[in-house]
């Protein structure tokens, strides 16, 4: 009885801890956004709901809708990008704000309301502890609910298991699109980062530069609003786009680490 | 073989190496070098398996093969040029991205300046009114 109630105590006492720490840090919450009118509002409240201590940051990726409207309405920091550049330019411009406002951690998030935000403190844990300096939310790091396309599962499946050879680290889900930064791992990225599809390679760069990556289990929401699935020419060239751009940024590092 | 199909093979060998280095250079973006790297499988393929060539030949009704070294020569050339536009087009998306990126930073920041000023204005006001 003693030793749990101590034990208790304890936890109590080390969520307390990070609760502080959490309204302590400076944290960037990066949403890109692309046509996003339908699910914008319900995600910045969401966050401001259940992360309070954030700051939020949309990046608006050239939508012809009313998404930056909104999200100035919603009283959040919004960086109008001038024309559609694909997700990759969009968290590139969050992290260069992030880099120049000198925040501690950026996280990035999705826009359409599928990831919750009672993450955001598991995902600053790692780094506020100095144990961490990416922590990515993997889908599959435990059984989820989450369905999607076998295609699309195998072809995740396929480029997870790729990376952890590479990098010598089981990583399972290298897709995602909810990541915790610290301040070096995100300037990274500030300065180099893929444009249309930064996955599988991003955290290869990661990992040869000496990061740290840790992942946690998530569970996603399906899609409410809207339907997201793979075109057929898109499911053609995606994987081999993918492979090529892995191998070059392999023989890329190789080299540089030989220099 | 004959030396046309040694040569078109060694070539395209070749060609897919240099698109490769391209890439791993970041002379080249990956989008860019996929296209060539398609291309050159399409062209080996047609080259190394005979059949589709004859049919293609008997189709076209092409008897006369003294047309060949000029569409050759000609290939040569818009190849050569085609990879130097490749690979500029890719530096220029690149600048384009980074200027874009600049330009959304910057009026990010005029927003900043320009709520932090109507801030400071409305203050003064109100201070004003106290006084």
């Amino acid at each position: 009885m003693k030793v749990e109630a101590a034990h208790s105590r304890v936890r109590s006492n080390k969520e307390g801890n990070i609760e502080a720490e959490l309204q302590k840090a400076r944290i960037l919450v990066i949403i890109p956004a692309y046509n996003e009118e339908n699910n914008i509002q319900h995600t910045i409240k969401e966050i401001k709901e259940k992360a309070s201590y954030v700051d939020i940051l949309v990046v608006n990726d050239g939508s012809t809708d009313r998404t930056n409207e909104i999200a100035m309405n919603n009283g959040v920091k919004v960086a109008n990008q001038p024309f559609n550049m694909g997700i990759g330019a969009a968290v590139q411009t969050g992290f260069k704000i992030a880099s120049e406002e000198g925040y501690d951690i950026a996280i990035q998030i999705d826009a359409d309301g599928q990831h919750n935000p009672s993450y955001i403190p598991k995902l600053c844990e790692p780094i506020l502890h100095g144990d961490a300096d990416v922590v990515i939310g993997s889908r599959y790091k435990k059984k989820s609910e989450y369905r999607t396309s076998f295609v699309r599962l195998s072809g995740i499946k396929f480029f997870s298991w790729l990376t952890s050879l590479i990098i010598k680290q089981k990583i399972t889900d290298t897709t995602s699109g909810l990541r915790a930064l610290n301040k070096d791992a995100y300037s990274l990225f500030s300065e180099e980062y893929p444009t249309d599809f930064p996955d599988a390679e991003a955290i290869i760069l990661l990992g040869y530069r000496g990061f740290r990556i840790s992942e946690i289990p998530i569970e996603m929401r399906n899609r409410s609003g809207g339907i997201s699935f793979f075109s057929i020419p898109k499911l053609l060239y995606y994987p081999f786009k993918n492979l090529l751009a892995i191998v070059c940024t392999v023989l890329r590092e190789r080299r540089r680490q030989i220099k | 073989m004959r030396p046309l199909e040694w040569f078109v093979i060694v070539s395209m060998i070749s060609l897919a190496i240099a698109v490769f280095e391209l890439t791993r250079r970041r002379h080249l973006k990956e989008d860019y070098s996929l296209l060539w790297l398609f291309a050159c499988v399409v062209v080996l393929t047609v080259t190394l398996w005979r059949g589709i060539l004859f049919y293609l030949t008997s189709l076209l009704g092409v008897g006369n093969f003294t047309i060949v070294p000029v569409v050759v020569i000609g290939a040569i050339l818009l190849l050569v040029i085609n990879l130097h536009f490749s690979v500029k087009v890719s530096k220029q998306s690149e600048q384009i991205q980074k200027l874009a990126e600049e330009v959304a930073i910057l009026k990010y920041k005029r927003d900043v300046e320009t709520t932090r000023f109507h801030k400071i204005n409305t203050e003064e006001r109100k201070n004003e009114r106290y006084e």
